[in-house]
């Protein structure tokens, strides 16, 4: 058993951030520090970490309570439950690839006199730590809501803390086990990396089953019956899933008032599985290693033809320097599955999402173009202008490219300085790539919400006012992002999921949102003041803003190349 | 060439000289080996040489370019190659042969030419188009001392080049250290092989708790220490003593 501990405290030392999960990647603990400024940082993370999930609770009060006035507290309790199954599926599911498919540990540990069933079990802890971190603080404070709501048991009140805590098991199980039985199966070598990267992506669309999902759910929108529709269809959406994760119903019993037994009986399913995986681990696990690491595909024989053709490309250094960026960035599984792949999955889904909601819409927009605006056209200028900003910051929070743009160099950071190249240079190239990203997940939702103030009779100034506060929070976050990764980047690591998830902040994106949002509150103070003068007042806040985001976007470059030169 | 002038860099809060007040030159045309056992200061003045770290005090010039005051010429000045191989790995060794060139601007022709050259005496044609990933550490080694000479740099900075390096490869390597210096210009390489540094070195400086305890050419050194026949016991010595 110590072993087995030991083994789960090295890797999952090796395999970064606990709390990337929950958007609070650089939230570690400095073991350099002494033992009371160590104390103080658990504290302070504790603090962080209470007050969060207070606010979850708080929130779900109110939700819950009305699910419960609907009689809907047990569709409420699968949903959550099944939601957060969920989640556990697509964190284990990055994590599951980068410790298991793609780990470079695995030969090295096969030759300890360690069974190598504990290794795959211990791998298997720290995907569930980590999901269990994120349900942990997720799931207690709402389940907790909901039983206080209910009025429920001391019974319904520790199955509250102890659910959120087993449901990350059956969706880890899943995880590891195909990971384990892919390793095994499917001969792919590590290195070839368009294929790892192409069965990444498979993996995950058949793991969220989205297609499916979405194809429900719009079923139930477009009966047209409301809110017994949408209830009826996320029911349906609930069975599938209980099909898949079998003990659903036994979570959601332990929930209920008298479901002591259906507790047990969980408690009994869960150490089920354990030693189910426990066992086929041990007989599969060795044999998959020796299969991944085996390479027996044709190799390309290169000659001096191959020099000549590859010789031919751009010569150009910012090029070459882009190039070898983007080759890393999408060869590399991990990096491409948690920086690119993300980013472009939420923004195809929510982009749909928002389609359709607009088309379902569409005469009941139509009808309110033809109103006359009068003095309310500024307030939709300015509440599109807020819903526009939102978005962007949340596009710039989500996309990981720039925030890990020097954590991912790792031990070809040194190599970045001795290069004849400006390191301002080679920063503006790493935080371009990052910001077309940004861009990419923004511009669909900025376009659609420009559509829709069009329709309204808005005045088509409001696109380039949209498109310049857009780019202004993108640029300005971006700019934040690599500031930090700047500033405190992981460069020796070993597992690349490490580096990966390296300042996973929501937060660095709150900066320059708060920047122009007090640009346009100031905006907004103005306008009250002289109603009638509204657009020169835009007109002077976007160059604020403009002018603002080149300072600030200047200092943030200064400080970073000043920070990259001490390191 | 390459001047050290009077370079310190203290840790761990000034508290421990890695190295201390070190000055050393090394001539064009010559071929110099920096020994010293662990932890005497090597890697930190190559990293000081090469810009990755900046020295408390002293300076680093570099064909007469200042590392810190100058540093985009400087680093032109100079190929290095660390003591890790295991750079750039998801990329093939093509592509970074090729990323190497396009950042020092090398011309197409010489670029060509250069990497044919290379990998034919370093038998790397075949894996042209494999990732560096696949490769074997001597493998990757010997794809990193491409991409440094790659754009025929008139310095050569090399930390620990023949870790791993099967014997043909070695010896390629010491054909093209010997092939540079002929040529007029300087190569500086850290080793623990001392057999190589004897018989390849024109100049030896030896590093023991960040003081350079000597400098000069074999011959200087077997005259200061003449109970030495060979590098080894002199090594032994003089590291014994300090």
């Amino acid at each position: 058993m110590r072993k087995l501990f030991l083994l789960e405290r090295t890797m999952r030392k090796c395999s970064g951030s606990m709390f990337a999960n929950i958007g609070m990647g650089s939230i570690s603990v400095d073991q350099n520090l002494s033992k009371s400024q160590r104390i103080l940082q658990y504290i302070g993370i504790t603090l962080v970490a209470g007050a969060a999930m207070f606010f979850i609770g708080r929130f779900s009060m109110g939700i819950f309570g009305q699910f419960a006035a609907d009689g809907l507290h047990t569709l409420a309790y699968e949903a959550i439950c099944v939601g957060l199954m969920l989640i556990c599926l697509f964190l284990a599911t990055q994590k599951a690839l980068s410790l298991f498919f793609l780990s470079g540990d695995n030969e090295t540990l096969i030759h300890m006199p360690i069974r190598p069933g504990m290794i795959a079990f211990a791998k298997a802890l720290v995907i569930y730590r980590s999901c269990a971190i994120a349900t942990g603080m997720i799931g207690i404070p709402i389940l907790i809501a909901a039983q206080i709501c209910s009025g429920g048991t001391v019974i319904s009140f520790a199955a509250a803390v102890l659910v959120p805590l087993l449901l990350p098991v059956p969706p880890v199980f899943y995880v590891v086990l195909l990971s384990i039985v892919m390793m095994r199966y499917i001969q792919i070598g590590k290195t070839k990396e368009s294929r790892a990267s192409t069965i990444t992506v498979i993996f995950m669309l058949i793991m969220f089953l989205v297609p499916q999902l979405l194809n429900l759910l719009q079923k139930g929108v477009n009966t047209g019956g409301g809110v017994e529709a949408v209830v009826e269809s996320l029911g349906n959406v609930i069975r599938i899933f209980e099909y898949i994760f079998p003990t659903t119903f036994l979570t959601v019993g332990s929930l209920q008032e008298g479901g002591i037994l259906a507790l047990v009986l969980l408690l009994a399913a869960i150490l089920l599985i354990v030693a189910v995986y426990a066992w086929v681990a041990d007989k599969l696990f060795l044999k998959a290693i020796l299969q991944a690491g085996h390479h027996g595909s044709k190799q390309k024989v290169a000659d001096e033809k191959t020099i000549l053709r590859y010789g031919s490309a751009s010569h150009s250094v910012k090029k070459a320097y882009a190039r070898k960026e983007r080759q890393l960035l999408f060869r590399t599984p991990v990096f491409f599955l948690q920086s690119v792949l993300l980013t472009l999955i939420m923004t195809v889904l929510f982009a749909v999402l928002c389609v359709f909601l607009l088309v379902r819409m569409m005469s009941e927009i139509t009808e309110m173009g033809k109103m006359e605006l009068g003095s309310y056209e500024a307030y939709i200028w300015y509440g599109a202008l807020g819903v526009v900003l939102l978005i962007s910051a949340l596009a710039v929070a989500f996309t990981h490219v720039t925030s890990t743009c020097i954590s991912r160099e790792g031990k070809n950071f040194p190599y970045m300085k001795t290069m004849p190249v400006p390191m301002k240079t080679q920063l503006a190239v790493k935080s371009r790539i990052g910001l077309y990203m940004a861009i990419a997940g923004a511009l669909p939702f900025v376009i659609i919400i420009n559509y829709i103030c069009l329709m309204l009779s808005v005045s088509p100034l409001f696109i380039p006012v949209s498109l310049i506060a857009s780019m202004s929070v993108l640029v300005l976050g971006n700019d934040v992002q690599m500031y930090l990764d700047c500033s405190s980047p992981i460069l020796n690591w070993e597992n690349e999921y490490a580096a990966a998830t390296n300042n996973h902040l929501l937060g660095s994106a709150l900066g320059p949102l708060l920047f122009v949002a007090v640009l346009m509150g100031i905006g907004a103070g103005c306008y009250m003041i002289c109603k009638t003068l509204w657009l020169p007042v835009i007109a002077v806040v976007l160059v604020a803003a403009v002018a603002g985001s080149w300072m600030l976007h200047n200092w943030l470059y200064a400080k970073a190349v000043k920070n990259i030169e001490n390191l | 060439m390459i001047e050290l002038n009077n370079l310190t860099k203290s840790y761990t809060g000034g508290q421990k000289k890695a190295v201390d007040n070190l000055s050393w030159k090394i001539n064009d045309g010559e071929i110099a080996g920096f020994i010293g056992p662990n932890g005497a200061g090597k890697s930190t003045t190559i990293k000081m040489m090469t810009g990755l770290v900046s020295p408390d005090s002293g300076s680093v010039a570099l064909n007469g370019f200042d590392i810190t005051k100058d540093a985009l010429r400087a680093k032109q000045q100079f190929a290095y190659v660390s003591d890790t191989p295991d750079n750039f790995l998801r990329l093939k060794v093509i592509e970074y042969l090729n990323f190497i060139a396009d950042i020092y601007q090398v011309s197409e022709e010489d670029r060509n030419s250069r990497i044919t050259d290379m990998a034919k005496r370093f038998d790397l044609m075949e894996v042209l188009e494999r990732p560096i990933m696949e490769f074997s550490h001597g493998m990757r080694q010997k794809v990193m001392i491409m991409g440094a000479l790659v754009h025929n740099p008139s310095i050569w900075i090399l930390d620990e080049p023949m870790v791993g390096l099967d014997p043909n490869a070695a010896f390629t390597l010491k054909e093209l250290m010997r092939e540079h210096a002929a040529a007029g210009n300087s190569v500086l390489f850290s080793t623990h092989v001392l057999e190589v540094a004897e018989k390849l070195c024109d100049h030896i400086g030896l590093i023991v708790s960040g003081q350079m305890v000597f400098q000069g050419t074999m011959e200087e050194l077997k005259g200061r220490y003449p109970k030495g026949t060979y590098l080894e016991t002199i090594f032994m010595e003089i590291t014994k003593n300090a």
